[in-house]
């Protein structure tokens, strides 16, 4: 970190005074209230009495949690090892090309990440799971037969792993690249000279040197996954028969169409502190890094 | 190198190119089939199998989302994500430039709180509950203001990260000759610092602008009248009221990545070097 010119405490905190104040009321002060809110029980949205872990009792007697558990954490590995796993090939692909057509690329490959996640979930609906969208049509003419991968527990999970990588890629992608990027050119030539194979090089100069940037896209990746409330919605809706209500979509449905604001509460607050593990392993890669 | 090498590297050439290639056409095929299908009649779209080539091209969709009021989300949105970067630069470079030049006490948690907030921002699903109860215990639900505010506070971080890095880049002696001449801090970082930092305060506008104007999990519980309700809000609300109805629904989303994506194509390189400068957001 640069050192400051000058000394003023007041006048720093002056600064960046309006900023936190909006952070801490807005982002954190709901955060700190839920799990005091947690352990209370709710009058309309006031707290009321205090239960201690009662209401964490309730939601872990819920038969739904297990299933919940269960594919929230099937989806957020899968989505997040395939998204990594693209990335990483197409950013080694894109590394090899021109300037011109590597840029193009990668404004190409970034622009779903770009668009909502409401609009995007529609779209890969409309292209890859509706009957009328060209993919169905494209599969079957290969002889593929035209069904509806939302019918089947297993394929809908597939469609929604396959929207979330799609979704995300791009944004992988640029990371990954910039990675890729900022390793020193002689470390090849270095290899080259001692005679590495192709896949040599790869295993022991960019794999090594990509940890950081693999890692830090991997717990964003992580979290956004965990937390996507719009791809579960908007491209299954949780179905069939529940197999792909991840956790965000659980508490979102459990808080705003069963009116169950408490049982919600709790279970985001227990989302949250997953949240705060992966947070906290976030912000120690990229302190090391910057460091 | 000899020419068997020679024609295996072409081959690996061929590949690298091919596999772009199919990545690029299952990344763009959603959106562009999507505007696509926005402009064909609604003939063609329901035609079995799909034309690639419409029979003519029609606005109707688009007469058909705007009489359903689809302007006035389009309208609200436009102010929310105009608010949400305005307030967030403001904040922003004013933080920005505290934790870079001026050595305060409780700089560590403050770098801390802005640093952990960028994840956390994209938490939507574990704070959206807490949010709610939150802002229905402060009365600000279903207010003009309660979106910006939770909007400003999600890009916030993301943009102090942006800006941070941008005049961190900057020489101090900068700041040193001009103090010299008498400036106060505030005109060093608005007439001398700033000015200087565009591209970053480019991207982190960008930034906030997309967030704003992405964001439907917030927007979706905290405001519940028509005039408060932002666009992918209205999006959602059309797929359950045109259903399998394609068009008109395909050009409300049309509509709706519309500024982004024309965003990207003209900033594309300010947001991918942001992005790869190590803010990161998923």
């Amino acid at each position: 970190m640069r050192q400051g010119t000058g000394s003023g405490s007041l006048t720093g905190l002056l600064f960046v005074l309006p900023a936190i104040l909006l952070l801490v009321i807005l982002l954190y002060g709901p955060a700190a209230m839920s799990i005091f809110n947690s352990l209370h029980t709710l009058k309309g949205v006031t707290p009321d009495r205090f239960v201690g872990l009662d209401n964490y009792a309730r939601l872990l007697a819920n038969p739904t949690l297990p299933s919940v558990v269960w594919t929230t954490t099937v989806f957020v590995i899968l989505a997040t090892v395939l998204t990594v796993a693209l990335a990483t090939l197409i950013a080694l692909a894109a590394d090899s090309l021109p300037a011109t057509p590597a840029r193009i690329a990668q404004i190409g490959i970034i622009l779903p990440w770009a668009i909502s996640a409401v609009v995007g979930a529609l779209l890969f609906r409309w292209f890859y799971i509706s009957d009328l969208g060209l993919f169905r049509h494209a599969l079957a003419a290969l002889g593929f037969g035209n069904v509806d991968p939302l019918m089947n527990p297993t394929t809908a999970m597939a469609a929604l792993v396959a929207s979330a990588a799609w979704k995300k890629l791009g944004f992988a992608v640029i990371l990954i690249l910039a990675g890729l990027k900022a390793i020193p050119r002689d470390l090849y030539e270095a290899a080259h000279v001692d005679g590495a194979s192709g896949f040599q090089v790869f295993r022991l100069v960019t794999l090594p040197m990509l940890a950081g940037p693999l890692l830090i896209c991997t717990v964003v990746l992580a979290i956004a996954d965990l937390n996507s409330v719009e791809l579960p919605l908007v491209v299954t809706g949780g179905g069939p028969l529940g197999s792909t209500t991840t956790v965000a979509l659980a508490i979102y449905s459990m808080a705003f169409s069963q009116y169950d604001i408490q049982g919600a509460l709790t279970l985001a607050v227990l989302t949250f502190l997953i949240n705060i593990v992966l947070v906290a392993v976030y912000v120690r890669i990229v302190r090391r890094r910057r460091a | 190198m000899s020419m068997a090498g020679g024609t295996s590297r072409r081959w690996v050439q061929g590949l690298v190119f091919l596999f772009l290639g199919v990545m690029l056409v299952l990344n763009l095929g959603p959106i562009v089939w999507g505007l696509a299908s926005s402009f064909t009649p609604t003939l063609d779209i329901v035609s079995y199998p799909p034309r690639l080539v419409p029979s003519a091209l029609t606005l109707e969709h688009y007469e058909t989302a705007f009489n359903n009021g689809f302007l006035r989300p389009l309208r609200t949105s436009v102010v929310y994500a105009g608010v949400t970067v305005a307030v967030a630069l403001l904040l922003g470079s004013l933080g920005a430039y505290a934790l870079d030049r001026i050595a305060f006490r409780g700089r560590g948690l403050v770098m801390f709180l802005v640093l952990s907030g960028i994840p956390l921002a994209s938490g939507a699903a574990a704070l959206i509950v807490p949010t709610y109860v939150y802002m229905t215990w402060l009365h600000l639900n279903n207010t003009a203001v309660v979106l910006p505010l939770v909007y400003i506070a999600y890009n916030l971080p993301i943009v102090i990260w942006i800006l941070r890095g941008a005049i961190g880049g900057l020489p101090a002696e900068l700041d040193e000759s001009a103090m010299v001449d008498g400036a106060g801090r505030l005109r060093i970082l608005f007439q001398i610092l700033l000015p200087i930092c565009k591209p970053a305060i480019g991207a982190a506008a960008l930034f906030a602008f997309v967030g704003a104007w992405n964001e439907f999990v917030a927007g979706s519980v905290l405001v519940d009248s028509p005039g408060l309700r932002p666009i992918q809000v209205a999006i959602y609300q059309n797929i359950g009221f045109f259903g399998r109805d394609w068009g008109p629904l395909l050009a409300s989303a049309s509509l709706a990545i519309l500024p982004v994506v024309l965003a990207f194509l003209v900033f594309g390189r300010l947001l991918i070097s942001g992005l790869s400068s190590g803010s990161v957001k998923g």
